[in-house]
């Protein structure tokens, strides 16, 4: 049951309908019942995995956050490793077990032993790096005291099972969730209006513009010999923009959904392609994993409290970190520590670019500026980006040596016409992305076109209303054949 | 209290203008086949106006013609064959009908009886299930298409598709052009030939009629399952029903399964009419598209044969005199419109000459074939010639290959090969004189003009074959077709 079908909308609307027909008190009840209910249509029998991880939570939270006074230390520590191991032993065997045999048949081809046998494929079940970490961090959260540890196993179940975020996050925090699900909100149609615009957004950017920008890219990256370097780069540049809008689009529905029942959930994409570093990319871009490194796994290790190399090397293994977490592969692994490289880089030129700066005389927030810097820090980011998508490190390779050679006549040609795309859906993605090009520079600027919208006249309204949904509706790629091109994070 | 029952009120009036919309939308950017197949049958039926309905596959389409059977026995019937239709769509086609119209008769064609497929979208199965939306789309969501969609598919996710058929349809958009808009207005392009499609193409193949004997077939499948659901239906609801089987290059399968659908009619207590085993009603070499299908030929010998048969064994009600069936007659004008504006100026030889040979007992033409033509080794060519009338002189041409000119006069053929004296013709359109000089230097002149030889200009003098149509006592269209291994160049004076 993919975001982008008529079975969610359906089970979207009868869940809703039934959440603020069900007393108060029981909504958390029905709402678990529903996301227990939308998983096992997904994974099946893995929904018993999901379980599993939900009781080692529930025990490791009551024993590690239990209160000083009745248990030591050491206990509460135990409790908390115990939890984290086991979660992060269930995730490494369901995510990285063929990533650590492949490794081990590669060592032993190398040493010329005699290899493994074939392996059986493992499943890999929808969302459980998302699902896991969430967990993660609310036994650390109980651990630490932040927050109380939940009693009613049935609410904590909701928090890790919540439906619109259990396939790809956002990686909630219990501290935001938990208070909710024990007071939900009553129905308000501000916060319908506000979910169900939100929602409209997220399927423009995954229906209306990601999905036609994934048929180019991966025509191109499919056969990426056939092409000269200017479809290259342009290849590379919509990949970029077309994990943003699927990654943001799915976010955006997720949000919008849970926003329908009056639930907040943390925002997960501000912008990030305005950044002006590196470093600012990833306060931007999928901050809930972000944050959640930077909380759960950078400040442990550390942070910046040990000095200045130590903050270095830590910035590199968080990023690795979170490469490994994207997938079970080199690419990914190499993809994060060079956004680590780059935070690195950034910090050591950072005197050296002020002085730069300072000999030029030149305003650091001066436009021209200001717009070197996205540019910069969007070719950095789309240069990752290329380790990210390509299948291996041959065809990484190939697009960054091949893909800055100047054939600007392929803009006119008709080529990208030609990169099995109508002709007529590649005109449409040129005011498509000049549309998310004004809203997201408005919402950088701190203007939420959301609210201008709902200020207007009711008549403007709901012409804007209609002409959306129809908009949506007519162009969006959706329906027979349409392989909802899965949401790409999905199967991280 | 109040400002809630506002917002209420005021959300549902913005959810149903939205619906409206959608609605709009959907109608706009939906394929127009449905619409224009069945968009007369819903008109039609509302007036009460069908008697008969037709139900069967493409053979049906293109083999049964309601505006012929109007024209010549004044009943009235509906052509809901579909593309593709096996029985198990036959039979939801006619459930679907029967909610908007009550008929006298049912006329169901056997075709594809054999068909042992569950479901539409069984891999297995011999159609396309894409097809359907031709049959289906046009009729409104119902409880009765719900059924028939559940019934006929397995896969449920490609149900949806048929319930709603924006999932499908909304990503023409791109393709939109203005019969989409017209959609909404009296421009609307219908089919107005009663849901029956002409073909007027001709087969290039030589074929044989086998009859391979064959007996029934051997166990029920559903086809006979479904034939008997739509003969219990009919019976249940006091229609009359009768099994065709429509004309076709039949294997023995097929041969079986149309004796298999006389003796399931039987059993029901309703006539059969296997066209099959009926010899001459048409020419399966001139009257075919393929082998499967009947060209507008053939569609009116079978119409005819089916018209004759329906008089005698079930008559309907004659409504040619009725006023309330004007529209009707309207329908028949168009059709005979659309043939006349056909029987002259086709690009495409074989084209042309079918619309000879439909219109032959009212025209005059000429038919030129200048020596050592090409065209002589063209098969198809030379039994379209033989369907028109052509003899011994067109087998001394084709051997000798010699110039050939064949004259039909309202039907009555003369025909002339080789070179040799002057000859004169008398046809209603005047006296036409033929001097075969040379096998390319050909005199015909009417009324005497020997100054206007119609078969010799130097811009055509290698045409292969001229057709010369006469009209009101003047040439009236000449068209030249040059050959290139069967592919001819067309010209026209």
């Amino acid at each position: 049951m993919q975001f982008v079908s008529l079975s969610f909308l359906l089970f979207l609307l009868i869940t809703i309908s039934i959440y603020f027909i069900v007393p108060k008190k029981f909504r958390y009840l029905w709402l678990l019942i529903a996301s227990w209910g939308f998983y096992y249509k997904l994974s099946g029998n893995l929904l018993l995995m999901l379980l599993a991880v939900t009781v080692i939570s529930y025990i490791s939270g009551l024993l590690s956050g239990s209160s000083a006074k009745t248990t030591s230390e050491g206990k509460r520590k135990g409790a908390l490793i115990t939890g984290i191991v086991l979660l992060v032993l269930n995730l490494g065997y369901f995510k990285y077990t063929g990533f650590l045999l492949e490794i081990v048949k590669s060592i032993q081809s190398a040493l010329g032993l005699e290899g493994l046998g074939e392996i059986a494929e493992i499943i890999l079940p929808v969302g459980i790096s998302f699902y896991t970490f969430q967990a993660i961090g609310y036994i650390i959260d109980c651990y630490r005291g932040t927050i109380a540890p939940e009693k009613n196993f049935f609410r904590l179940s909701l928090f890790i099972s919540f439906f619109p975020q259990i396939t790809s996050g956002p990686i909630e925090r219990a501290g935001n969730m938990l208070p909710q699900f024990k007071n939900l909100a009553d129905f308000s149609h501000d916060n319908m209006r506000d979910g169900l615009l939100l929602m409209m957004w997220g399927y423009f950017q995954k229906i209306i513009i990601a999905d036609r920008l994934a048929v180019l890219v991966n025509t191109v990256y499919s056969s990426y010999k056939d092409y000269p370097g200017t479809v290259l780069f342009l290849a590379t540049v919509f990949y970029s923009l077309e994990i943003y809008l699927d990654f943001a689009g799915y976010s955006n529905i997720a949000i919008g959904s849970a926003k329908i029942m009056g639930i907040d959930i943390m925002k997960n994409f501000e912008q990030p392609y305005l950044s002006e570093s590196v470093a600012e990319f990833w306060r931007r871009w999928h901050i809930s994993l972000s944050s959640w490194l930077r909380d759960y796994l950078y400040i442990p290790l550390g942070g910046n409290r040990k000095g200045y190399v130590r903050k270095l090397i830590n910035i590199c293994i968080v990023f690795a970190i979170s490469g490994l977490w994207h997938g079970a592969a080199w690419t990914f692994v190499f993809w994060g520590f060079l956004h680590g490289l780059y935070q690195v880089a950034g910090i050591l030129l950072k005197p050296a670019r002020e002085k730069l700066l300072h000999a030029l005389n030149a305003d650091s927030n001066s436009f021209s500026l200001k717009l070197i810097r996205i540019i910069i820090t969007f070719l950095l980011v789309n240069i990752g980006w290329i380790f990210f998508k390509a299948p291996d490190f041959k065809v990484s390779m190939y697009m960054l040596k091949n893909m800055w050679t100047i054939t600007p006549w392929v803009l006119f040609d008709k080529t990208l016409f030609n990169l099995g795309l109508p002709e007529a859906d590649v005109r449409l993605l040129i005011p498509a992305l000049i549309v998310l090009t004004i809203v997201d520079i408005l919402n950088y600027k701190g203007i939420s076109v959301r609210k201008k919208i709902t200020k207007r006249a009711l008549c403007l309204r709901w012409i804007t209303y209609i002409l959306a949904v129809l908009f949506i509706l007519i162009c969006g790629v959706w329906g027979p054949g349409y392989n909802a091109a899965s949401f790409i994070y999905s199967s991280f | 209290m109040r400002k809630k029952l506002f917002i209420a009120v005021r959300d549902i009036l913005f959810l149903i203008l939205l619906l409206c919309c959608i609605i709009a939308a959907s109608l706009l950017v939906e394929r127009k086949s449905s619409f224009n197949k069945n968009e007369m049958f819903f008109k039609e039926a509302k007036k009460n106006h069908i008697d008969a309905l037709i139900l069967g596959s493409s053979h049906v389409i293109n083999g049964i013609n309601p505006l012929q059977l109007y024209e010549e026995y004044g009943y009235t019937s509906y052509n809901l064959g579909g593309y593709g239709s096996v029985l198990l769509s036959s039979y939801w086609q006619l459930m679907l009908a029967l909610d908007h119209c009550t008929p006298k008769l049912v006329i169901i064609d056997s075709y594809m009886l054999e068909n042992d497929v569950r479901y539409i979208d069984d891999p297995n199965a011999n159609v396309s299930s894409d097809e359907l939306h031709l049959n289906i789309d046009r009729f409104p969501l119902s409880r009765m298409k719900y059924h028939a969609i559940n019934d006929m598919f397995e896969n449920q996710d490609k149900k949806y598709a048929y319930w709603f058929d924006f999932i499908v349809y909304h990503d023409r958009w791109k393709e939109l052009d203005s019969a989409d808009f017209n959609r909404f207005t009296k421009d609307a392009d219908i089919n107005r030939m009663m849901g029956a499609v002409m073909d007027y193409e001709i087969h290039s193949a030589e074929y044989e009629y086998v009859d391979y004997q064959a007996g029934t077939l051997e166990q029920e499948t559903v086809g006979t399952h479904y034939l008997r659901m739509i003969l219990n239906t009919c019976r249940d609801r006091g229609i009359q029903a009768v099994v065709v089987t429509v004309p076709f290059l039949a294997m023995a399968e097929n041969q079986a399964a149309a004796h298999t659908a006389d003796q399931i009619a039987a059993e029901y207590g309703f006539p059969s009419l296997n066209m099959l085993e009926v010899p001459g009603i048409i020419d399966i070499n001139a009257d075919m598209a393929d082998p499967g299908h009947l060209n507008v030929l053939g569609c009116q010998k079978v119409t005819s044969y089916l018209g004759s048969y329906l008089s005698q064994t079930c008559p309907l009600p004659d409504h040619r005199e009725d006023p309330s069936y004007e529209e009707w007659n309207k329908c028949l004008d168009e059709y005979h419109s659309e043939l006349a504006s056909m029987t002259e100026g086709n690009e495409d030889l074989y084209t042309q000459l079918m619309m000879y040979s439909l219109s032959g007992s009212e025209k005059t033409f000429v038919v030129s074939i200048r020596g050592d033509s090409a065209v002589y080794a063209d098969p198809t060519l030379i039994r379209q010639l033989r369907s028109l009338g052509a003899g011994e002189a067109l087998d001394m041409a084709v051997s000798e290959k010699c110039s050939y000119l064949l004259v039909s006069d309202h039907g009555n053929i003369s025909e002339f090969a080789g070179d040799g004296e002057d000859v004169y013709i008398e046809t209603a359109e005047g006296s036409l004189t033929y001097t075969p000089a040379s096998a390319i230097y050909r005199v015909l002149a009417l009324n005497g003009d020997t100054e206007n030889n119609f078969l010799y200009s130097d811009d055509h003098a290698y045409a292969d074959v001229q057709l010369l149509g006469f009209s009101g006592g003047n040439l009236s269209s000449h068209q030249y077709y040059t050959c290139d291994h069967f592919t001819y160049d067309y010209d026209e004076n």
